[in-house]
């Protein structure tokens, strides 16, 4: 694993990575993990520009979300179109392949059920802001591996 | 003790100069713009109306300190305290910008405002137009600054807590070999999916389908919080 030059831990788990468009329409690759959020495994794209877990829809359907425990009208903007959707929290796994597996508590997105079809084939995203900012990471591109680790 | 300065259009530099000359620092304005609601005929109880604009200069001599006047194409003037109706006029425009969908000017006039002596509502509400707008990183400010002084209030803890930092958990979790057998899947097959909705446990394929409902009517059981339900990006 990855280490300061004083001993200290970087990173105390990795996994692989795919580097691919979002959609086929995407012109830029993006790094897609293996992660579980709630229990549920999921693929997401790491987009360190959005806030937030934002789920794509078929995800959000099979979490049982109590919509009493949720912030409501929330907007965010993706890739150009704009979302409206409740935020809750939820338990989000970054599970290694080597090392130890990390889990935290994020702030996630839901779109509005009748978001769906303008959500159309965009994945879940993985955001910077109440979701991967407490999160140290770093990418190896020569071996697609992304490194993670807690803050001490 | 405060003086706000009410006109149904904007108010002259000029204007402003002398009003400030008299009055201080301690002078607010608002227009009718701020009222966009309220009927051209309205009265407003504690305000004064400038009969001749033309005049103004001998009519504020004339000002008491409280008074009642219609609300027409006049300027009209307050003098009393006015800490109350400041505080309105500043959520009655962070309403409009956010119906606006204005988030530059929404930015500027929460910034303005100051939060610390705000009741809990007004910082919940300040919170979700911030949200309404997609002002993320300013609705977490204002939840961490009213849960911090509102603890009672159970709609702002849960806004607190649903916007603040991510919590990173304490007990290590062992490496997971099925995410580690699901990836190896998306590597070795990936380009011969691409575009289908796939269906996998541990590494190994359930079900293929066009689309994510094709898909999961195929399974025996869709709701099996086990398998990982993917589009093949």
């Amino acid at each position: 694993m990855l280490s300061f030059q004083n001993g200290e831990l970087f990173a105390s788990g990795v996994m692989e990575y795919e580097f691919r468009g979002a959609t086929d329409k995407d012109i830029n690759a993006r790094i897609f993990l293996r992660i579980e959020i709630d229990g549920i495994p999921s693929i997401a794209a790491v987009d360190t520009g959005a806030p937030y877990l934002i789920l794509a829809p078929v995800i959000a359907n099979r979490l049982s979300f109590d919509l009493t425990t949720s912030l409501d009208n929330v907007s965010i903007n993706n890739r150009g179109d704009k979302f409206y959707g409740n935020l809750f929290r939820v338990d989000v796994l970054l599970p290694a392949f080597e090392g130890i597996s990390q889990q935290f508590q994020a702030t996630v997105f839901v779109p509005n059920p009748d978001e769906e079809a303008k959500w159309g084939d965009r994945p879940t995203f993985l955001g910077m802001q109440s979701c991967l900012e407490r999160v140290r990471f770093a990418i190896d591109p020569s071996g697609n591996r992304f490194y993670f680790g807690s803050l001490p | 003790m405060g003086v706000v300065i009410a006109s149904p259009k904007s108010i002259s530099v000029q204007f402003m100069g002398k009003l400030s000359a008299i009055f201080g620092s301690d002078l607010g304005t608002i227009t009718q713009d701020d009222y966009p609601n309220l009927p051209s005929t309205a009265s407003i109880p504690g305000w004064f109306r400038i009969a001749n604009p033309a005049d103004w200069e001998e009519e504020l001599s004339l000002i008491p300190t409280s008074t009642t006047g219609t609300f027409s194409t006049y300027p009209y003037l307050l003098r009393q305290s006015t800490s109350a109706i400041s505080k309105d006029v500043e959520m009655e425009q962070l309403s409009r910008a956010t119906h606006q969908g204005d988030e530059k000017h929404f930015v500027v006039l929460a910034n303005q405002i100051d939060w610390a002596s705000r009741d809990a509502d007004q910082i919940l509400i300040g919170i979700r137009y911030a949200l309404n707008l997609g002002l993320h990183l300013k609705a977490r400010k204002l939840a961490e600054l009213g849960g911090e002084r509102y603890p009672e209030h159970a709609e702002l803890q849960k806004a607190t807590r649903i916007l603040a930092e991510p919590s990173v958990k304490s007990t290590p979790k062992p490496a997971d070999p099925n995410a580690k057998a699901d990836m190896q899947w998306f590597k070795s097959n990936g380009d011969k999916y691409r575009g289908q909705w796939v269906a996998l446990r541990r590494g190994v394929l359930l079900a293929v389908g066009p689309t994510s409902n094709e898909l999961l009517n195929s399974l025996e059981n869709p709701r099996d919080k086990s398998i990982l339900i993917t589009l093949v990006y």
